[in-house]
């Protein structure tokens, strides 16, 4: 019987070596992908826009932002794990469910109108009108969107190399790295992998400059090509759903509250964007992936958020000429909050380039422009 | 063998006392609720709770959210844990033995057995939840059935009235067939779910001959892996937990239905339940039956 | 009928059963006797395929076991130490419970039912077998489970310490109930640590001590003349002198003589005008083999290691 015992417990322990081996051998397999340059699959990416793909993504975000009241929908996207199930006909024609384990929150894109559906409001809300300026959504996360955004704003401010290829979603993926050249960067790298085929996105990490781990990881674990599906894409109300509608302008929630500003033109040496000129109330500096934000808040709204990011753990500032403020300091994200003498107007300062930048343009909004 | 457990399970009064306090739940549930009008908020408490006094043809979803953290794994690990323990404590073991019943067949008698008993409070918490829930709670809006989501619901211009009988989790109508086609899928998830503590279960019952040691290992087992799920250091190891999908059937309301979790959820039960079966077997066919 | 060889049992570093050689013949009342401890349960489950042997073979009704347990153990009715049954459910319910477990037999339900009738009946449950078992005293589980192991009308009976818990009418009831079975062709094993039981009831004896199978004989063969007399005579001191050198022990007015023929020695001890108040040759009882071969009394554990 000795014999026996051995036999059958050694038949268990196979089967379950076996099983436990499955998900290792399965995303050992070799990834073999064309041999394509650098240029060739940023191309492709970049050319993957109009894709139509189904599939489900998670971003894990690591920036490591204090939790600021009034921004927690930013918050909690930029840490910790966002689930999405998206459905993308055309730039202009998709859906993105972000699923909790008992609800979700789907946003919907039709052409110039969108809607989101909040299952714990049980509330649809159609949003008309061109959002010019609007927070981070769990739809920027989805890969494709992502990695398409930053090639086509990093442009030639950056270095491209190729990264081993990767399997991703059950399918090889080749590998795109982006180095920004700005040493101000708090970026080190980016790096993409897309089908090398029709150059869907399919993974993108951020890694902050000098981490070995990303700060910020979006990835399919499940995708394929779409047959754009009208029943999808469209909301449907339910019985017992409320409906509203509201304009654009009404939803920057945290942003409501901006004071005009006279913005310069230059900032601590880098021009302001052109693209960010026509809204005044907020300015955009630098470029690629070294950029940086200013804008400024009203009254109270201001001098609570500095409140709450000292609270938050941030470290306290003085500025020269009496002014005072925050810093917040993340892997991938530096913020300066700042307050000049004259308490009506706080600034806010934010980006991806090193603190010193940031006191800097600080310093010269408040000595130069005399806020 | 499979006739004998069988009839073991049905005649067994504990059976039956397990099987109505599971199904008392959500009554006394519902009674409150009915009588109070008072359901949680939406987001709050047990899913679907919020949309029952609106359709009580939601209800029977709502009351599985109800029994599946506690009181289904609880019944299931006490039958599966007594499963071989229990006949052993009574001196029954060796007698089914030197029947002879040969000893991989009554593991498999066994578990044949408790999934039965799975499915049978399942199945009766679904239907008398339904009964409580169109008896107690809200009318189903039978007015809105047989309205197709394509002519009920598509929005492109702003307010459309809602059709169909209840909202699915993405705002969308299902019509009353939908909702008993999904309710269906979720039973039937469950069921599976539970497999993985019945092979824990029954797999203890073997190593033990005390039919407590055995659930108790099994709920401590899930305890255990309820903890490592929502622990995000734990991520290595998360798609193997036992309870790791064990949400997925709310995906089942979902629109459309969400099936990565949920094909995951019975992929994961399955090695469970071949594993710890295999090792069930391994240890229980060589075993000195000394009790 | 039942035969091992070399039969021996380890749990760790205890050896429970070492290296038994047991011959039961068909139609053999066949008892085990041995202290408790003295590894009898253990041998018992190992020929019910319940406990495996570490080494040594088994063979039940000619087939090799455990492996040919399908075939050997539908014919083999079992009490197992304490008989064991579902109390919520009656008698009769056990039985059928039971008798459906297994392989399937030709017999179908109706046949069930008959043999159900018969084996409660057999022993003497009839009245009471649609009680709940749980209201059931000990002496009446003891012969559900006897009823248990005849439902399938066995060839072979093996039955660990079929006494327990009955009281002496139940015991005599159990002594005729096997004493009839083992007449119409059933082989009866069993297994006790009451001698009277085993004297009582068997025709073959195996002495089990410490694990060691001491002793395996029929009790005719145990208890043949030894070659003395017993004899009780009020004239003890006269006869000690008559036969000088004889005479190997005196208790009192009984005296055990050196001698073949008690006919012969009565003649001559009435002849010399002794009186005797009787006189027969002399067997040993079963307790005195017994002590013998095992040493010191029942119940010692000393010899196992």
């Amino acid at each position: 019987m000795k014999g026996q015992v051995a036999y059958r417990w050694a038949a268990v322990a196979a089967g379950v070596g076996l099983l436990c081996a499955m998900p290792v051998i399965a995303s050992a397999l070799p990834a073999s992908v064309p041999a394509l340059t650098a240029g060739q699959l940023r191309g492709r990416i970049l050319a993957s826009a109009r894709l139509s793909y189904a599939g489900y993504a998670e971003s894990d975000a690591a920036f490591g932002l204090p939790s600021l009241p009034g921004l927690r929908d930013v918050t909690s996207l930029l840490d910790g794990v966002t689930k999405m199930r998206v459905w993308q006909a055309a730039p202009d024609r998709w859906r993105v469910d972000v699923l909790s384990d008992t609800g979700e929150r789907d946003t919907y894109q039709l052409g110039r109108r969108s809607y989101i559906w909040d299952s714990g409001a049980q509330l649809l809300t159609e949003i008309r009108g061109r959002q010019t300026l609007r927070l981070p959504r769990a739809a920027d996360l989805a890969p494709p969107t992502l990695a398409q955004r930053l090639l086509s704003e990093t442009g030639r401010q950056a270095r491209y190399s190729v990264a081993p290829a990767l399997r991703v979603a059950g399918q090889a993926a080749a590998g795109l790295r982006v180095t920004p050249s700005d040493p101000a960067s708090t970026i080190g790298h980016i790096d993409i992998w897309a089908d090398p085929g029709s150059g869907l996105p399919l993974m993108v990490q951020i890694f902050a400059r000098g981490s070995p781990s990303p700060a910020l990881r979006s990835q399919f674990f499940q995708v394929s090509s779409w047959q754009p599906d009208k029943a999808v894409l469209t909301p449907q109300r339910g019985p017992g759903t409320g409906f509203t509608v509201t304009s654009a302008g009404n939803l920057s929630g945290a942003l409501k509250n901006l004071a005009g500003m006279a913005l310069p033109g230059q900032l601590a040496g880098r021009d302001q964007l052109p693209a960010s000129q026509e809204y005044e109330p907020i300015g955009v500096y630098g470029g690629g992936l070294a950029t940086f934000v200013v804008l400024g808040l009203r009254g109270v709204d201001g001098q609570r958020l500095i409140t709450d990011a000292l609270a938050a753990g941030g470290t306290a500032l003085d500025l020269p000429g009496g002014g005072s403020g925050a810093l917040i300091s993340a892997p991938l994200l530096n913020a300066v909050i700042a307050q000049p003498p004259d308490p009506d107007t706080v600034v806010l300062l934010a980006g991806t380039v090193a603190m010193p930048v940031l006191e800097q343009a600080a310093a010269a909004l408040f000595t130069e422009v005399g806020l | 063998m499979i006739g004998v457990e069988l009839v073991k399970l049905v005649r067994r009064p504990r059976t039956w006392i397990s099987l109505t306090l599971t199904c008392a739940l959500p009554f006394v549930v519902a009674v409150f609720i009915a009588v109070t009008h008072l359901a949680p908020p939406p987001g709050q408490g047990s899913a679907f709770l919020y949309a029952v006094l609106a359709n009580g043809a939601l209800y029977p979803a709502a009351a599985l959210a109800l029994v599946l953290p506690v009181f289904l794994p609880v019944t299931t690990a006490v039958v599966a844990g007594d499963a071989i323990a229990g006949e052993a404590a009574t001196g029954t073991l060796r007698y089914l033995l030197a029947r002879p019943v040969g000893r991989t067949r009554l593991l498999l008698a066994k578990l044949i057995s408790v999934t039965t008993y799975v499915v049978l409070v399942v199945v009766a918490v679904t239907v008398t939840a339904y009964a409580t829930g169109v008896l107690l709670l809200g009318p189903s809006h039978a007015a809105a059935v047989g309205q197709s989501p394509a002519d009920a619901g598509l929005a492109p211009t702003a307010g459309v009235a809602p059709g169909g009988a209840v909202t699915s989790l993405s705002g969308t109508p299902l019509s009353l067939l939908q909702l008993a086609e999904r309710t269906a899928g979720a039973i039937a998830f469950i069921a599976v779910s539970m497999l993985g503590v019945a092979a824990i279960a029954l797999f203890l019952s073997t190593v033990t001959s005390s039919a407590l040691g055995a659930t108790l290992g099994a709920l401590a087992a899930l305890v255990a892996s309820e903890i490592l799920v929502t622990l995000n250091a734990a991520a290595v190891i998360q798609p193997y937990l036992p309870t790791r999908y064990w949400l997925a059937w709310i995906d089942f309301f979902r629109d459309p239905i969400f099936w990565r979790n949920i094909d995951r959820g019975l992929g994961i039960q399955a090695v469970y339940v071949v594993v710890l079966l295999g090792a069930a077997w391994a240890n229980f066919s060589t075993k000195d039956i000394t009790a | 009928m039942i035969t091992t060889r070399a039969l021996s049992k380890r749990y760790g570093a205890i050896a429970a059963v070492r290296s038994v050689d047991l011959d039961v013949r068909e139609g053999d009342r066949y008892g085990l006797l041995g202290p408790n401890g003295s590894g009898k349960t253990t041998l018992v489950r190992m020929l019910l395929g319940l406990v495996y042997a570490t080494s040594g073979e088994i063979e039940v009704m000619g087939r090799r076991m455990p492996r040919h347990a399908r075939e050997v153990l539908p014919q083999v009715g079992a009490l197992i130490e304490e008989p064991a049954a579902y109390p919520h459910l009656s008698a009769r319910a056990n039985l059928a419970l039971f008798d459906a477990a297994g392989p399937r037999r030709s017999a179908g339900r109706r046949g069930r039912s008959r043999r159900i009738d018969d084996a409660l009946e057999q022993v003497g449950l009839a009245g009471v077998g649609r009680r709940p078992v749980k209201t059931y005293s000990l002496g009446m589980r003891q012969r559900l489970g006897l009823a248990a192991a005849l439902i399938r009308r066995p060839r072979l009976l093996i039955l660990d310490e079929p006494g327990n818990g009955l009281d002496p009418r139940g015991i005599r009831d159990l002594r005729e109930l096997i004493i009839g079975l083992n007449s119409s062709g059933v082989t009866v094993f069993l297994s006790s640590h009451l001698l009277g039981e085993v004297e009582q009831l068997c025709t073959t004896v195996g002495v089990l001590d410490a694990g060691r199978l001491v002793l395996q004989d029929e009790l005719a063969a145990l208890r043949a003349p030894t070659g003395q007399i017993l004899l009780d005579t009020p004239d003890a001191d006269q006869v000690c002198a008559m036969l000088n050198g004889q005479v190997e022990q005196r208790d009192g007015q009984r005296l055990l003589i050196r001698h073949a023929d008690p006919a012969g020695l009565n003649a001559r001890l009435v002849g010399a005008g002794l009186r005797v108040h009787a006189i027969g040759p002399h067997r040993r009882t079963l307790e005195e083999v017994v002590l013998a071969v095992t040493g010191t009394g029942s119940d010692h554990i000393g010899g196992r290691s």
